[in-house]
This record gives structure tokens, sequence and C-alpha cells, in this order.
């Protein structure tokens, strides 16, 4: 009798829990995501939201008692603001775009949900990706984050210049003496009327040359900083050098686009819109150039940083599955990838996509054909690259590092500046 | 229970305090949040946390009910007498603790609320006074005091600091909030300080009582010792004057007769052989009757069990009026069926019973007795054994005087042994 009722209350249970579950699969979900519309790189992007209209349509098609919605009018500027206020309210998207600066913020409050568990569970292949553009999704080995888009720096090379002075156009493997080697040979007066009109680069800075000798900044904690180590020496006597070379004049970006600067560092993102309307009408090019990736110390060195936009899911979210879902959708679906190269100015994370025929002649119809940005060549940038770092605070400190280091450069004493700047970094840092 | 009303006042009070405080915690939280909301100022809010906050308006909900199962806990604990209690309070201290940690260790007067519990539920102040014990609580206290500080917590481990929501307000409301804050964890302190005192008062009226009562009762005691001492010399006297009534009612007037008529004979025989003959049936008769009376006098000083039942149930029935020292038990093994004894020697036979289980209890505070009662061809047996004290040197006093004598009657022996509790062994012989 007793094991009658014990049998019948299972079956029941059994039951109750089935039907539940075929209930909740079919009522229909809603997952939100959060979303801004500008480009993730600083530059025009007029596609707005068709990228993500595209995604929100394959996705629902695929899941059909799943909608996403997403709040429109959201510029990259107020994102943080909105995205914060929406954590504080408990009314987090359960899905959201992390922009390539916040990601140490957003991860050290723990907004993100660890995506490792989703990972395994779903057999995502991490060799899908550029390995430089996963780590950045990662903070103490966890993965927070997959990544959506990738926008690494080069350095563009006006061609006509160099052959003009007789210089070979340096190849990937290059060094920062090179650079300098070739920035001293051109930095001279062309039409000889006493002011220097040709130069070696612009743009170039002393971040770019404590990253060309890898030298550590901080620690991954963000609690201590280096900036009196032997190796972030080294690369500022190389900066004060190359400060030196052209310090009384200011080079900018518009001196290179009017033919007189050898090397201007460039993201793939202003590589990709350089050409194209509206900047083309504005600018007068009229010299060849190409990209290659930044010079390092030494050859082996990973001298090219790489911006990664990420796509994490919310720790507040109610349907991890789905959002899960989604997170993978954005990042590993291939065509969506291909849509998002398309529409957006930075570069897929997915290797298969960039060796994709329809990328490849993207790139060489962005730019003419001869000096045009090969999968190859990408693919050796991408190999030499490194993650921006992050803790909560890296940018302020930056900040601050930025103008301690630029008025020592100005005032000629790297040197004895140094654990002075040290110091004070470090107390910013424990602020 | 109701002599500790005015400590459980206190303690309910207690709870009542730290109620009011978690709750206004929680609610803080959650009004700094709309605040910080509608002042648009979540960005630097989160700048200065090091972790997200959670969902305070489930929070608030889920605090209110685990209170709530907290009272219950609490109550169900105080009212309930048996034994399960340890096991509630456990249940207590870790809803808590879970109270503690849901509200971010915002509210430190918990931790009083958790010693309190663990305070009033010690009884036994016997096993506090061991140092060892101290030194743990000591210690255990310590460091939850210590831990309940949210600023040292947050060292530890992330917190969203209640301190931070707070300085997002306008500076004079965020004084007056923290001054309550303040306040609530100094009315908590005061109030577990007083439930602390009136339980220690308590504790202390309670042994002070306990000592008067036990000082009164030795008191009474020796008086009823007195008492005792008196009614069994009165019983004495009594005794002796029955006895000697009956002797002179009895043997005095049979003896009296007998000899007036002897001297009659001793005229009549010379005389009157026949008259004299008639005179001696006569005296025969008085002597016969005397005899009569010395037995029914005899009968009459015979304890009262044993006038009506055997002796088998007499000693079942006296050994029945032990029934009421729960920690003693006797044990007899009776094997004297169908053994038809004189009145005497049943007389002698259960005063020698009754004597050595009265000296078991009284001298050697035994907790066993047997009583094996076994016979063969040539005697009859009597062993009483206890578990008590025993006596190594055995001193014959009254009462084993008395009953050597008493056996001597029937022709006993007895043989005492001291050590191991205490043995009679006792043997008579077998009459035909």
């Amino acid at each position: 009798m007793k094991r009658r009722y014990i049998i019948l209350s299972v079956v029941l249970i059994v039951l109750v829990t089935i039907s539940g579950i075929f209930i909740y699969q079919k009522k229909q979900k809603v997952i939100t995501i959060g979303i801004y519309s500008d480009s993730s790189w600083d530059v025009p992007n007029d596609n707005e939201y068709k990228f993500i209209d595209y995604v929100v349509k394959k996705f629902e098609k695929e899941n059909p008692n799943v909608k996403v919605r997403y709040e429109s009018g959201i510029n990259k500027n107020d994102y943080l603001e909105w995205l914060s206020q929406k954590i504080v309210d408990n009314k987090a998207p359960d899905v959201f775009i992390v922009p390539s600066e916040q990601f140490g913020f957003l991860s050290s409050l723990g907004t993100m949900r660890n995506l490792n568990y989703f990972m395994d569970l779903s057999g995502l292949n991490t060799d899908d990706y550029y390995p430089t553009n996963l780590k950045a999704g990662m903070s103490a080995g966890k993965q927070y984050a997959l990544p959506l888009e990738s926008n690494p720096m080069m350095m563009c090379v006006n061609t006509d210049l160099l052959k003009k002075e007789h210089i070979t156009i340096p190849k990937s493997g290059w060094t920062l003496n090179d650079f300098y080697r070739i920035c001293r040979q051109v930095t001279k007066d062309t039409n000889h009327d006493g002011v220097v009109d040709q130069f070696g680069y612009a743009d170039y800075s002393w971040k770019d040359a404590a990253q060309a000798y890898n030298a550590k900044l901080f620690n991954s904690q963000g609690t201590a900083s280096y900036f009196n180590s032997d190796k972030v020496r080294q690369a500022l006597t190389m900066m004060e050098k190359l400060y030196n070379l052209q310090k009384d004049y200011k080079v900018t970006a518009d001196d290179f686009d009017k033919g007189k600067v050898a090397f201007l560092p460039m993201t793939l993102a202003q590589y990709r819109t350089y050409e194209s309307y509206p900047y083309r009408v504005s600018r007068y090019s009229s010299f060849s150039w190409t990209c290659i990736r930044m010079p390092g110390a030494t050859p082996d060195i990973n001298s090219t940083y790489v911006n990664t936009s990420m796509v994490a899911m919310s720790s507040q979210s109610t349907h991890p599955l789905l959002s899960w879902k989604l997170v993978k959708f954005l990042s590993n679906n291939s065509d969506v990838q291909q849509k998002l190269f398309t529409y957006s100015q930075g570069a897929s994370v997915l290797k298969s996509v960039m060796k994709s025929k329809d990328i490849t002649e993207n790139l060489q119809k962005e730019n003419n054909a001869d000096n045009a940005l090969t999968e190859e060549k990408f693919a050796s940038i991408m190999a030499k690259s490194q993650k921006y770092p992050e803790f909560k605070n890296y940018n302020n400190v930056m900040q601050t590092a930025d103008y301690l280091i630029n008025n020592a450069l100005e005032n000629g004493n790297v040197e004895v500046q140094l654990s002075n700047i040290q110091n004070q970094i470090q107390e910013e840092l424990a602020k | 229970m109701n002599r500790l009303t005015k400590a459980t006042y206190v303690y309910w009070l207690l709870v009542m305090i730290n109620f009011v405080s978690v709750m206004f915690n929680v609610s803080l939280y959650l009004l700094i949040t709309s605040y910080i909301s509608k002042k648009n100022l979540s960005l630097y809010l989160l700048q200065q946390l090091q972790v997200i906050p959670g969902n305070f308006r489930l929070l608030f909900w889920v605090v209110f009910v685990l209170f709530g199962c907290l009272v219950t806990v609490i109550y169900l604990r105080r009212t309930s007498t048996n034994k399960k209690t340890n096991k509630l309070l456990w249940l207590e201290l870790l809803l808590i603790v879970l109270i503690f940690w849901l509200t971010k260790a915002t509210y430190g007067g918990l931790v009083f609320l958790a010693f309190a519990d663990i305070f009033f539920s010690t009884d036994d102040f016997h096993t506090i006074s061991n140092k060892f014990y101290w030194l743990i609580f000591i210690i255990v206290a310590s460091v939850c005091l210590l831990v309940s500080n949210s600023n040292f917590l947050a060292t530890l481990i992330s917190l969203p600091s209640l301190e931070i929501y707070i300085s997002f307000l306008p500076s004079h409301v965020a004084t007056l909030l923290s001054l309550m804050r303040l306040f609530l964890f100094i009315i908590s302190i005061v109030i577990f300080t007083l439930a602390l005192f009136t339980h220690v008062v308590y504790i202390t009226n309670e042994k002070r009582n306990i000592e008067e009562e036990l000082r009164m009762a030795d008191h009474a005691n020796v008086e009823l010792q007195h008492y005792i001492s008196v009614a069994e010399e009165n019983a004495e006297l009594r005794e002796r004057k029955r006895i000697s009534r009956e002797i002179h009612d009895t043997l005095g007037h049979a003896l009296t007769g007998i000899s007036a008529g002897i001297d009659a004979v001793l005229v009549l025989i010379d005389m009157d052989k026949d008259s004299a003959k008639e005179q001696l049936r006569n005296l025969s008769e008085v002597v016969r009757q005397g005899i009569v009376d010395v037995r029914k006098s005899l009968n009459k000083m015979r304890p009262g069990a044993l006038e009506k039942l055997s002796l088998y149930d007499s000693i079942v029935d006296m050994i029945s009026r032990y029934d009421n020292i729960p920690t003693l038990t006797i044990d007899l093994d009776f094997q004297w069926q169908g053994v038809d004894l004189e009145k005497t020697t049943e007389n002698v036979v259960f005063r020698i019973i009754e004597e050595s289980i009265t000296n078991s209890i009284r001298h050697g505070h035994a907790e066993k007795i047997w009583i094996r009662m076994t016979k063969d061809d040539k005697y009859y047996y009597i062993e009483i054994h206890d578990n008590g004290k025993g006596s190594p040197t055995i001193k014959p006093g009254f009462g084993l005087t008395q009953m050597q004598e008493r056996l001597a009657i029937i022709g006993g022996t007895v043989t005492y042994q001291g050590d191991h509790g205490f043995t009679t062994k006792i043997k008579f012989i077998i009459k035909n």
C-alpha cells in the first residue's frame, strides 16, 4: 500500500516536471541585449543598427519562441553610464557588448557571468579564434566575455617617400632600431629653406615604444606599477631619441596625409575607413602606402596592441542558457561575423572568416589593390599581438602616466624623472 | 520558566532591536539605490563599489521572511522543554549567519544575538567553569566581532558597502543616517548587556535559592532524626510496659493461681487424696490456660503482617514497602516452599531479614540487595547480600546483637562479611 503511494507520487512529480518544462519551452521568452549605435573604434559608422537588426532577425528565426530586444539611441560615450544604471537597478540586459577599454572595470565588479562552463557544455572550439582576441575576455583565467570584433594597431608606411629616399620597405619582422634608423634618415629639409619638412613618424607614443620592448607597466591586479624597470627605461630612452629627432616640430596625422611623414600608427578600423567616404574627399593623398606590424625591440616581441570588443552575459540574467546561445551566436557564427565585417570597420575574431574569399575581396575593394591588407599580413600581425592590460581604473592611471611622461619627454629629463613618475603612478593606483 | 520572565523580556527586546536594525539597513540599500538611479549617479557608484549590488527588492523580502523563521525557531526553542532544542540552536545560529551574510555584513549587532543565544542556552555553568571552554568562547567572540565590522570584512571579500551608498546622499542626510545606524548598534549593545546581566542575576538567584532549600532540608532532616530516636524510645517504653502488663496479666495470674493451688494441694494431699487429685487437675488446667495466655501474648507481639499472611507473603509485602526508593532494588530468592515453621521461628526470620535490609540501606547505602533463602537436609539457610559500602571491621551494635540473641532462641548461628558489600549468613537446624 505504502509502496504504491510512493510510486504514484513519483510518477506525478515526473509528470508535473515534464509538463512544466514543456510549457516553459513553449512560452515565448524575451532576452535583452545592450548595444551602442556607433562604432567601437571611434571611426565614422553609418550602419548604426543594420548589424544588430540582422542578428536579431536571424536569431529569432533560429529560435522561434525567443524575442530579442534592444534599446536604441545609446552612443558609445553614454554606453557605460547607461549600462551602470541598468546594473544598479538590477535590470542589466541579459547580453551586452563590452567595449575593449571597459572590460577591466566590468569584470572587476562581477557584472559578467563566467562562461567557461557554457563553453565546455556547448563544445565551443577556442581554436576558432585568434588567441589574443580570446584572451581579451579573460580575467584571472576565467572567460567572462567572448570576442566580437577586433581592431589591431598597425604601422602605416608612406612607400613613395621611402622609395624616394632609396630605403627598402621594412618587412613584418622589423625592429625598433630599423624604425629609428629610417626616421633619422628621412628627417630632413627637402626644399632647403631651413625648415625641416620631412619627418619620420607621427603619433608614435611612449606606449608604443614600451610595447615594442614588451615592458610590463602594471601587474595584472592593477596594484603595482613598474615604471622604473629596465625595459621601461630602455623604451623611454629610445622614445627620447625618437622625440628628439623632431622635437621642434609638432608632427600630426595631417602631415602624414600630406605625404610628409614616413610612418603613422593606425588601427585597422582607421585603415579601413581611411580611403573611404567621407574621408577620401577631404584628403589629398597622392602617395601609395601600406601597413605592416608595429616594430619590436627584437623581431619576436608581441609588439602589436589589439583592441577587442566583446560580448558577455550579465550575471543578473535570468535566462542564462538562451543568453549564452546569443553570445555564442554573435561571437562564433561565421555568417554573423561576416556581416559584422561588412557593417563595421574592425576585423572578425574568427580565423575562418578572415580567410574567406568575401573578406579578402572586400579588403581589396576598400583599398587600392597593390597595398591592400591581405589575410597573411593580418595573420602575421595578429600572431605578434597583445591585448591591452585591464584592471578597474587602468584608463585613469594611464592618463596620469601619459601626462607625466610626455612632460618629462618635453623637458628632456625622462631618466631623472622616472622614479618620481613611478611613485606618482603607484600613488594613483592605491587610490 | 516563569521566574525567567525578566531575562526573557530583555532577550525578546534584543531580537526586536535586531529585526529593526536589519530591516533598516536593507531598506537603506533599497531607498538609496532608487535615489542614485534618479540622480543618474549609477556609474559613479559602480566605480566606487568592488562588486555589483544584488537585487535589493528581493533581498528585502528574503531577509524579512528569514527573520520570521528565526523568530519562530527562537520561540519554539524557548518554549519546548525536551532535548531537541540543541538542534534548534544550531538552526538558529545558521539563520543568523545567513541573514548576516545576505545583508552584506552591514549590521554587526547580529553577533550579540548569536552570543545571547549561546549564553542563555548554556544552563550548566559547571562545564563553563572549564577554562578551555572560556578561552574558545572569547576567541570565537572576538573573531566574530571583528568580522562583523563591514569595513574589515570588505578587505577580505568584495561587498557592496552600505557606507558607500550612504555617501551618495546629501551630507546632512548621510550624517543623520550614519548616526541612526550607530544609535541602533549601541542600543543593541546596551540591551545585550542588560540581557546578560539579568540572566546572570537569575542564575545566581537560582543557585542561592537552591542552597537555601538545601539548608532547610538539612535542618528538617536533623529534627526528623531526633524525632525518630525519641519515637523509638517511646515505642520501646510502651512495648516494655505492654510486655510487663501482659506478663502480669497472664503469667502473673497463672503463677499466682498455681502457687496458691500447690499450697492447697500440700495441705489436702494428706487429708483427702481425691480432693488433692481434683485440685491438681484444676492446677493443670490453670497451667494449660496460662500457656494459652502466654501464646496469645506472644502472638500479639508478632509483626502485623505475619498475623494474617504466610512468611513468604509477609516478606514480599515488607520488600514492597521499599518500592518508593527508586534507586533500590531487592531481589528475593525464596526456596522454602512448603516449609511449616513455628510462629516464633517465622517471627525471628522475619525480624532478621527486616533488620538486615534496614542496615543495608542505612549503613551501607546499598542500591541492590539479594536475599536467598535455601535449605538442605539438616539446615535452613538465609543469605542477605548487598552492594553497599560494606564494613571492613564489624563492630556488633544493638541491631546485630539483637539479631544474635533472637537467633539463639531458635538455635541458629549468624556470620557476617564486610568486604564487597555486606553479607549476612544465617543457618539454623531443621526440627522434626
